[in-house]
């Protein structure tokens, strides 16, 4: 009688805790979907009601008016297609890059000697960065300044994803490896042929990380590109929703500039526009997601 | 065991020797006075003057034409929007640009543009780079500072003096030399200051006048009627005075106008006593803070000030829940989105209590706040003076050509396609005072195109029609309106200019950002209702945290300049 009650009080306690749980990341959800729907009703509001903050989480004088104001706006567009062939380009390179550095590191001390070395070589720069102006310099005087290739090239390595992809590689049966020597393949179509095609989860990812990193950066636009016409989206954006310094009296002068100012449903119908592709990639890598990243990070 | 030891100390001491190289590093590049960032300044300034003697040309017409063609790199700060440019021009091909090439034979090579947000980062890293542009406007005097210690600055003294057009020298010498003399280091001007009047930049009080009618009280001149004014105000979830969570430097629901009602300032040197005394520090301040905090505890005041940037105070002035605020001349802006909602909604800038008719005085910041850099390895940097002659000639000079130069009758701005963008500082002033009386007369004949659009627009806002900011224009440029409020600081004689012009000193940019930071938290806590006297403490700790030395090394400029 006693060990039941013991167990039923200990149910209890558990279920109260599981119902706290919940609560808790139920509220942690919230804190980050409730500035995603707010931003969603002032985009869809009217201008005065926003102003005198009105809008909470539905829209208040619903009106199209800030969109129809957007489809007038080529900068947008033309930011949302530099991010978009930046992520063409880097993600593939990221990837690549990656796989190719992270293969030769899973290997055994025995297949390749140099192998500490390497691994230095890698978490040294993880731990220490140049910083802006070396980087910036060297992005200078490799002639990359204002080209696509400077948002690319300098983030396709993230020492972190290489790790992940390396455990996991070590993580697969050595006898799969085996096998495919035995048959005769070399480290190249082990690689191809027995390594990849079972690694689904950790490049979905490692995919997935390096769109969201891709996507967000917005200070390498600022610094290596030399016109906004050719900043990525974070980067315009970034430019739209800081607030303005209108201290100068320029500024004044040019009414079209001072329209932009108190533009508040605007740039919220920006902000939930540039949100939507990786909204959109989330679903179909997130199954992937969870045995992606405790696999990866399972063997030290 | 015995490796991985020495693999250990390996680490450790490669560690060290890091640690100290980039020390090392540091510490010289930090130091000003360090020998070799000095003797690089006179040798690089030698190099540029020789380099420059070479390729005079033989003229000293300001607006004279290079018979070779000469190009000029340069960078642009777009403002706070993208320009908007008339079909088939663009930064590199628009009315000045053609008017440097087929006038001077000047070229202007666009290293890169970027907006007003973005603008100051992007010059750090040019300067710290060394990728210096021919010619670069900087926006902070610590910019200034470092590219003159960097020994990056062409000394453009002799080449204004021999090449500036009078209208120019004219422009900017107009704020009385000290817009030049903040750009100059040991008795040589190495930069164009921008001029500009500090006056815009000094608080108007805004009220809330319907509701003025609704309690039928007057407009405000004296304490006793402001505070009168906001009991008043305050029913119905109300404040009477807004108030942002900066307090001091946002232009928008700040307390520089509260000082200054009170004979206090913010940020401001004065002189007192023969030496300049800096003004936060002084016991006024301690008398105004005494009323903010008596207003606070009345209910006059949000409590929740303390976190309510300007955007967020701004939806309380546009929701009806603020009547009065300390602001810039162009706050209107900020809440014409109410206004168009609800034309019963009105405001009107007046002149801070007790500065007209008491002993309260207007803070004028200084009115310089960017300059134009010359890099100290231009070729041609007598090719840059010459670009600015005809900017400023050809915008306001006699010659001048408005429509084509300035405003466009489309609405186009060409005056920013321009790297300079300099005016004739009271120009503002001057169409406040013309579209008012435009306004009062009905005849515009006497505008330019920039002020007719002002009246127009004012016009429209008169009629009804609010939309499109004209509300705003009328209430900067028309009758009554917050320009001529600033003016009547300045004719009445109740502005105090900030008596501080120089290059920021050493412990200066160490320190007073510190300092401010310190004046917001304990300000902050003595409105929320600390104890007054902590206002004492906060003044010992200001001078032993740096302030004292501060002020000594504003006194000796001050004795030097």
């Amino acid at each position: 009688m006693r060990e039941a009650a013991k167990m039923r009080k200990a149910t209890a306690g558990m279920r109260a805790f599981a119902v706290l749980n919940y609560l808790f990341l139920a509220g942690v959800a919230l804190t980050c979907l409730l500035p995603m729907v707010n931003q969603l009703a002032v985009s869809f509001s009217s201008s005065p009601a926003v102003s005198a903050g009105r809008v909470y989480l539905w829209p208040v004088d619903f009106t199209l008016e800030s969109y129809e104001y957007m489809a007038g706006k080529p900068e947008f567009f033309k930011a949302f297609s530099v991010s978009l062939r930046r992520l063409l380009l880097g993600v593939p390179l990221s990837m690549v890059v990656s796989v190719l550095a992270a293969y030769p590191l899973s290997r055994q001390v025995h297949e390749f000697k140099a192998r500490k070395y390497y691994i230095w070589y890698f978490i040294v720069p993880m731990m220490f960065y140049g910083g802006l102006i070396p980087s910036y310099m060297v992005v200078r005087n490799t002639g990359l300044i204002d080209s696509a290739l400077a948002l690319a090239l300098p983030c396709s390595i993230n020492v972190f994803n290489i790790i992940l992809l390396m455990n996991f590689f070590r993580s697969i049966p050595k006898e799969m490896e085996e096998a495919a020597a035995i048959d005769g393949a070399g480290h190249v179509s082990t690689l191809f042929q027995i390594m990849l095609p079972v690694s689904a989860p950790v490049l979905a990812t490692v995919t997935l990380f390096f769109i969201v990193n891709h996507w967000n950066a917005w200070f390498d636009g600022l610094i290596y590109m030399n016109s906004p016409a050719n900043y990525p989206l974070q980067t315009y954006l970034q430019t739209q929703v800081v607030s303005q310094d209108i201290l100068s009296t320029e500024s004044l002068r040019d009414i079209r500039q001072i329209a932009n100012i108190s533009d508040r449903t605007g740039k919220a119908a920006q902000i939930f526009l540039a949100a939507i592709p990786v909204l959109a990639v989330y679903p179909f890598l997130q199954k992937h997601f969870t045995s992606g990243i405790v696999m990866g990070s399972v063997k030290g | 065991m015995y490796a991985k030891k020495r693999w250990a100390s390996i680490c450790v001491s490669v560690l060290l020797a890091v640690g100290v190289f980039t020390g090392c590093s540091g510490a010289q590049s930090n130091d000003p006075d360090a020998p070799q960032s000095q003797t690089s300044i006179t040798a690089t300034a030698d190099a540029a003057s020789d380099g420059a003697a070479a390729n005079v040309a033989a003229s000293t017409d300001p607006f004279g034409r290079y018979d070779e063609p000469i190009t000029i790199s340069a960078v642009k700060n777009l403002g706070v929007a993208p320009l908007e440019f008339p079909e088939g021009d663009s930064l590199e091909n628009n009315v000045w640009m053609r008017y440097y090439k087929d006038n001077l034979n000047i070229q202007i090579d666009w290293l890169w543009s970027t907006l007003e947000s973005q603008y100051d980062q992007k010059v750090n890293i040019a300067i710290t780079s060394g990728d210096i542009p021919d010619l670069m406007m900087l926006k902070n005097a610590n910019q200034l500072k470092m590219m003159y210690e960097n020994g990056q600055l062409y000394p453009v003294g002799d080449i204004l003096e021999t090449y500036g057009a009078p209208f120019t020298k004219e422009v900017l010498n107009s704020d009385g030399g000290f817009g030049l003399e903040s750009a100059s280091f040991d008795g040589a001007l190495y930069a164009v200051p921008h001029i500009e009047s500090g006056l815009m930049s000094s608080p108007v009080l805004w009220v809330r006048t319907d509701w003025l009618e609704k309690y039928s009280l007057a407009l405000p001149t004296t304490k006793e009627e402001f505070l009168k004014v906001s009991e008043a105000f305050s029913t119905d979830g109300a404040y009477g005075l807004g108030i942002n969570k900066d307090l001091f430097e946002t232009n928008y629901a700040a307390l520089e106008g509260f000082f200054n009602m009170h004979g206090a300032f913010n940020d401001t040197w004065f002189e007192k006593d023969g030496s300049l005394v800096y003004s936060d520090i002084q016991p006024e301040v301690k008398d105004t803070l005494e009323m903010l905090q008596s207003m606070y505890a009345n209910g006059w005041i949000d409590p929740e000030f303390g976190v309510k940037n300007t955007d967020k105070v701004n939806e309380d002035v546009n929701a009806g829940k603020i009547g009065m605020m300390f602001g810039g001349f162009w706050n209107a802006v900020m809440f014409n989105p109410a206004k168009v909602a609800d034309p019963t909604f009105e405001w009107m800038p007046v002149a801070i209590p007790e500065v007209l008719n008491g002993s309260g005085k207007a803070q004028v910041p200084f009115g310089t706040k960017y300059w134009y850099a010359i890099s100290a390895d231009c070729k041609n940097p007598e090719a840059i003076i010459r670009m600015l002659n005809v900017q400023l000639e050809k915008a306001y000079g006699e010659t001048a050509e408005s429509m084509v130069f300035n405003i466009t009758p489309e609405g186009y701005g060409p005056f920013n396609y321009n790297i300079f963008t300099l005016e004739p500082p009271m120009k503002n002033f001057v169409a406040a005072e013309k579209v008012t009386k435009a306004i009062e007369t009905g005849d515009p004949s006497a505008l330019n195109l920039e002020e007719l659009n002002y009246y127009e627009m004012s016009l429209l806002s008169l009629g009804g029609d609010h939309t499109n900011n004209n509300w705003h224009q009328l209430k900067m440029f028309g009758p009554l309106g917050s320009l001529s409020v600033q003016k009547s600081y300045w004719d009445s004689g109740n502005a105090v200019t900030n008596a501080f012009y120089g290059a920021p000193t050493p412990t200066m940019v160490e320190k007073l950002s510190t300092l401010k930071k310190q004046a917001l938290t304990d300000f902050t806590a003595i409105i929320m209702g600390g104890d007054i006297n902590g206002f004492d403490t906060f003044v010992s700790n200001w001078n032993a945290l740096g302030g004292a030395d501060i002020t000594s090394e504003v006194n000796e400029w001050y004795t030097n300049r």
